[in-house]
């Protein structure tokens, strides 16, 4: 592992409070899902090394404090972030419906970077309740995620590293 | 005349006469003849008539029946649109269903190997409970006979109070200190009013311990002036203009270089690390530092001159060299006076003109170990020369 050239990237999690941002990331970086909900105030900044085929992937993933608005949060935060993503939650409309307004903001701060847009707690829908939620949701994501059951969790960070590099 | 004088003219005449008559009754059955054909000719042509009527009339039917298939066609088509569509839906959510059941799949699994392990601990479980119930049948035995209970059990007791007594804290510490605080929290005024004359006792006594300590140091290293450390100090302070005393007193609370990080402004990526002790993770150390730098700096609307400097806590400062694409955040503990803060700005400004010139392109390990191995080099140097 060691022995593999490393490359160090900057990735942000944001979208509304209590989406699950913070318990996705317990679930990548520490294989546990958080049972009890702790808001996040400020930023709090984890690290994950991803291996791919010819070299590691250091991620250093910044959990940023949820707000309504993603104009709220400190500018600052989102410099020098070369991979986004956005987490909102399935069975919170709230949670979704500035989705195309926060996605612009997001575009105009971060020009050219790769945005994952994940639908979290998908644990908590059924089959048909997906697709209820799919026909409002303003915006397709590109995947749905659950932080409680690990679904799709690795798939959305791959993802986003190979999109990253 | 006889007909023996008849001329030969007449005879001729009478002969043409014949013939004539004859051609005529020819000519006329021949007419006759042409006419029945012609009303039979007649007859066939209003026979074809009919069935061309007839054709046109079966072409027009034809036609509609065209016109009917092709309108069909086109609803078929239509129909086929749709059910493509209904097949890529069904085909996307056979593959979403695939998914949930690959997940219940390997949750059933661990369920499964779960349930085995506890099948497992109930057979142990199980066990234990056969042998400690044969245990309780023995110790019951042992009970009913005051004598055989007495003296099965003295020892065990005895042991117990010796081993309580040593053990005590361990044993009973955690209660003792529940109870203690909730004593302290019901009846807060007695225990202050109790203990604030030996606070001030021990406060008082640990302030003149520490004054005789520091007394004392710098009474050795004022002994020791005509020692060649002592010597070198007066050499020292002659030529930098140092006070003898301060040089004294930076000995005994000398500043001690603990981490450096070298950190990309924007991002709070780390470009390079020396550390003394190796204690965090540095890239998240790295990251958390910049996060407060950029909230403090957001918050209460600093120009861009204005930036973090200085962070305090406990005996430590972490002092805020700031570049255009980075900053340095050097970890000290000790004393640290301006004299040393300016040697170390100047030190820093130095490595980085040196070593840092160059922009950035991307932060990997090469650009890493290149810049820490010669951080860690450079901070040698700086901590020997001083």
């Amino acid at each position: 592992m060691s022995s593999k050239r490393s490359i160090s990237k900057k990735v942000i999690l944001i979208g509304s409070f209590c989406v699950g941002k913070t318990s996705l990331i317990s679930s990548f970086v520490y294989r546990k899902f958080p049972f009890i909900y702790q808001t996040t105030l400020g930023v709090r900044i984890d690290k994950k090394v991803v291996e791919l085929d010819d070299l590691n992937l250091n991620m250093i993933i910044w959990d940023i404090g949820g707000e309504q608005n993603q104009s709220r949060i400190p500018q600052s935060y989102y410099l020098g972030s070369d991979g986004v993503i956005y987490v909102f939650d399935l069975t919170r409309p709230s949670s979704f419906f500035n989705i195309e307004e926060d996605l612009k903001y997001i575009n105009d701060m971060l020009p050219g970077v790769p945005v994952i847009v994940t639908g979290n707690k998908s644990d908590l829908l059924d089959e048909k309740g997906l697709a209820e939620t799919e026909n409002i949701l303003p915006v397709k994501p590109d995947i749905y995620s659950s932080a409680k059951t690990g679904k799709n969790v690795d798939i959305m960070f791959d993802k986003l590293a190979n999109k990253m590099l | 005349m006889s007909e023996s004088n008849k001329t030969l003219f007449e005879q001729l005449q009478e002969i043409l006469l014949n013939e004539e008559r004859e051609s005529r009754k020819q000519l006329k059955e021949k007419i006759d003849d042409v006419k029945q054909e012609i009303h039979v000719h007649k007859q066939d042509l209003e026979e074809f008539k009919e069935e061309v009527n007839s054709f046109q009339y079966d072409i027009g039917t034809f036609k509609e029946d065209v016109d009917e298939f092709q309108e069909d066609v086109e609803e078929f088509k239509e129909e086929i649109g749709g059910f493509k569509e209904q097949v890529d839906d069904f085909r996307f959510e056979y593959r979403q269903f695939q998914n949930q059941v690959y997940g219940y799949q390997t949750d059933v699994n661990e369920f499964k190997e779960e349930v085995e392990e506890f099948k497992e601990e109930v057979e142990e479980f199980q066990e234990e409970i056969k042998e400690f119930k044969e245990e309780v049948e023995d110790f019951k035995e042992g009970i009913e006979d005051p004598n055989m209970f007495k003296e099965k059990v003295q020892p065990v007791v005895d042991e117990k109070i010796y081993e309580v007594k040593n053990n005590f804290n361990e044993v009973f510490g955690e209660e003792m200190r529940h109870s203690i605080k909730l004593q302290i929290v019901e009846s807060k005024e007695d225990f202050v009013e109790a203990l604030y004359p030996l606070v001030g006792k021990l406060v008082k006594s640990y302030v003149r311990n520490e004054f005789e300590k520091l007394l004392e140091s710098i009474n050795g290293r004022l002994e020791s002036a005509f020692s060649i450390r002592g010597l070198l100090n007066r050499v020292k302070s002659f030529f930098t203009g140092v006070r003898y005393e301060e040089l004294a007193i930076r000995n005994v609370f000398g500043s001690i270089i603990e981490e450096v990080f070298i950190i990309h402004r924007e991002s709070g990526l780390l470009i390079g690390n020396y550390s003394r002790n190796n204690t965090a993770d540095v890239d998240m150390v790295a990251g958390m530092l910049t996060a407060i730098k950029q909230f403090s700096e957001e918050t209460f609307n600093a120009t861009p001159d204005e930036e973090l400097e200085t962070i305090e806590y406990g005996s430590n400062k972490v002092v805020i060299q700031n570049f255009y694409k980075y900053y340095i955040a050097t970890v000290i503990s000790g004393v640290i006076d301006s004299r040393f803060k300016s040697r170390l700005n100047n030190h820093l400004i130095n490595f980085s003109e040196k070593n840092l010139s160059k922009p950035i392109a991307q932060i990997d390990s090469e650009l890493f170990d290149g810049i820490s191995k010669k951080l860690k080099l450079s901070f040698y140097e700086f901590e020997e020369i001083n």
